[in-house]
């Protein structure tokens, strides 16, 4: 079979790609650094609930794991209050409700609270277990952390945001 | 007198009337896959990135920090390497390794030169390819590959942007056609040499690393070729040829091992290749409105928000994100059914199907001195639905002559089914059919070569190599009808 390419000249154009590659790895380091913007693993938000932007009222902490999924001001016939919605995990809802329920008690607010949970029907094993809403007063915004702004921190989410799924 | 060397014009005259008929067509095609390729380079030269390219882009650059920082004597920032390079463990490195030298030499290099030097780098190994496939299986083989997928106007333009999934397409091509000539020699040997074993090993991880979709053609053809391999080799040489192939896993295994490792060390949990098929899953087949087990968060896509949750489910636990979106993934999935199961195949393997130019339309520079999207759609539309034919073609031939065209027929088989096994675990797009189509290109060429010799006089082939070839192909028929038949008629019911 004929060679389109000539065979010849291959050997010296091997070696003379290898020595311009290494000078070139040699000298890189004075071309500076390439900036990475980890557009695809962006940093991740903090919790809501902890950041103090929103906290819970009385300052109150929540003891089980949980992950903030909205957090929104509703009007109902007992006018305007606070909708809190979270899953928690590694416990069942009785345990997580008596946990907020003390935590709230500890804060001293637990008579202006309302909390309510909802297992999700998914085996024991499940790290995710299930919904909370905590029903709370009105809270405006604590802290001027830039951070407050980001709704995947607060996820005080706006109906008009667009959704992507 | 004495005669000086002839000028450069008069070598390449002679060179020109040297060449067959047949060489000057492939030089011509080669030209005019460099003419056309140019040409698309200027209408998507100063695009956007799209999506997973700011990924190929980020590693690439923290690969070439890692070389400076190794040249200078420091240690490797790792914080750089998690968060750009392993990142989410969506995809595998290798077209970042690819771009790295040239963010060691521009570090800054905007998307115009990126695209240049992914089109550089992608034409050359289309030719590598081209030339592989003419020393393996000829010049009619090769000038199909040049015409489809060389000449299709979508393809050139996925030969600027840096998914990984055309290149890995041509990689698994070479691992073809070192599979045949390896097996060639088996067949004139009676044995096998642990070099070809490493070399296949080698094409296979490289294909790998470039894009994770081609490990299940990378088991097949290793599963093929290594049957056939016993088959063909002496009695005696049977534990040489096991020897053989243990180096490829060996290889194979090895040079996958370090990104596993990091991998698996970075995201705690275990991690083969790649992670993302929990989510793909669920946005695939699941219910899209439970995938954090219930909706996601509004404002960002199908791939951030579920990320995000499973992420912060890890921080409020210290489990790993990879375990946490199992576990979403399993609880989408719960209502899924056969019937349901079958009908999103049916729909991923339309949307496979379906506006193969769409990629130009998303890789096009609007500021390009010319629209490259008309070219594209009438370019692309006219040769890939052809070779669609050639698909079918390739699934339902089967060949009784000639250990050639028997083995380049299993493997075609191995190759296209297992890259179509994608729509039945993934959201299928107009991307994927870059893999496949340079093996649509050979089948092309292979049925061609079929049909011509469709009269000649030779006996069908005997003897248990060509018996467990003919077995393989009808094997591999039946599994393409069975599957089109089961799907079709779950998604009908």
């Amino acid at each position: 079979m004929t060679r389109l390419l000539p065979s010849r000249p291959r050997g010296r154009a091997i070696a003379v790609a290898v020595v311009v590659g290494v000078a070139l790895v040699l000298v890189s380091p004075l071309f500076g650094r390439a900036a990475v913007t980890g557009m695809y693993r962006p940093v991740l938000p903090g919790d809501g609930l902890t950041s103090g932007c929103y906290p819970l009222p009385g300052g109150a902490q929540l003891d089980f794991p949980y992950v903030l999924r909205s957090d929104s001001d509703v009007l109902d016939a007992h006018g305007l209050h606070r909708r809190v919605v979270l899953h928690y995990d590694r416990v069942d809802g009785a345990e997580a409700v008596a946990r907020a329920e003390a935590a709230f008690e500890a804060a001293g607010v637990a008579d202006r609270v309302g909390v309510s949970a909802r297992d999700f029907d998914v085996p024991d094993d499940y790290v995710i277990r299930g919904e909370m809403v905590l029903d709370l007063p009105l809270t405006g915004r604590e802290s001027d952390d830039p951070d407050c702004e980001n709704l995947f921190v607060t996820k005080r989410f706006t109906p008009d945001l667009p959704d992507r799924s | 007198m004495t005669t000086s060397a002839p000028p450069r014009t008069e070598r390449a005259r002679r060179w020109w009337d040297d060449l067959e008929r047949p060489e000057r067509v492939l030089v011509g095609l080669g030209v005019a896959v460099l003419a056309l390729r140019g040409l698309v380079y200027l209408g998507t030269a100063d695009g956007i990135l799209i999506g997973d390219e700011y990924y190929y882009l980020d590693a690439g650059r923290a690969f070439s920090n890692v070389v400076r920082d190794l040249v200078t004597l420091r240690g490797p920032d790792l914080g750089e390497l998690d968060a750009a390079v392993v990142g989410s463990g969506w995809f595998m490195p290798g077209m970042s390794v690819v771009l790295a030298p040239l963010y060691l030499v521009a570090p800054g290099a905007p998307v115009p030169v990126v695209r240049a030097f992914a089109m550089i780098v992608s034409t050359l190994l289309l030719l590598a390819t081209v030339l592989k496939v003419r020393r393996t299986f000829g010049n009619a083989p090769a000038g199909a590959l040049l015409v489809f997928p060389g000449l299709v106007p979508t393809y050139a333009a996925f030969g600027a942007a840096t998914w990984g999934d055309s290149a890995a397409g041509l990689v698994a091509v070479l691992m073809l056609c070192h599979a045949v000539t390896m097996l060639r020699e088996v067949r004139e040997h009676r044995t096998i040499s642990w070099r070809a074993g490493l070399l296949l090993g080698l094409y296979a991880i490289v294909a790998v690393y470039l894009r994770s979709s081609v490990a299940v053609f990378v088991v097949g053809v290793l599963g093929v070729t290594f049957v056939t391999s016993l088959l063909l080799a002496a009695r005696a040489e049977r534990i040489k040829v096991v020897l053989g192939y243990v180096v490829a896993g060996v290889v194979f295994v090895g040079l996958l091992a370090p990104w596993s490792l990091a991998a698996s060390l970075v995201l705690d949990a275990p991690v083969l290749t790649t992670v993302s098929v929990p989510t793909v899953r669920a946005n695939t087949f699941g219910d899209p409105d439970a995938v954090c087990l219930g909706e996601c968060d509004l404002g960002s896509n199908i791939w951030f928000s579920p990320l995000r949750y499973s992420r912060e489910h890890a921080r409020a636990t210290g489990l790993s994100e990879v375990e946490i979106a199992d576990e979403m993934s399993a609880y989408a999935r719960r209502d899924v059914t056969a019937t349901s199961y079958a009908r999103d195949v049916v729909d991923n393997t339309m949307r496979y199907f379906s506006e193969p130019a769409r990629f130009a339309t998303l890789l096009r520079w609007s500021h390009a001195p010319y629209d490259i999207v008309p070219l594209a759609e009438v370019g692309t539309n006219a040769l890939f639905y052809p070779s669609v034919l050639v698909l079918v073609g390739v699934l339902a031939a089967v060949a009784r002559r000639g250990f050639d065209q028997q083995l380049q027929l299993v493997l075609l088989k191995v190759g296209v089914l297992t890259l179509l096994v994608q729509p039945f675990v993934h959201i299928a797009g107009p991307r994927y059919w870059t893999t496949m189509a340079p093996m649509l290109g050979l089948g092309a060429a292979l049925l061609w070569q079929l049909w011509r010799d469709r009269a000649d006089d030779v006996p069908r082939s005997t003897g248990w190599v060509a018996r467990w070839l003919t077995l393989a192909q009808v094997v591999l028929t039946a599994v393409a009808a069975g599957a089109v038949v089961v799907i079709g008629t779950l998604a009908l019911l």
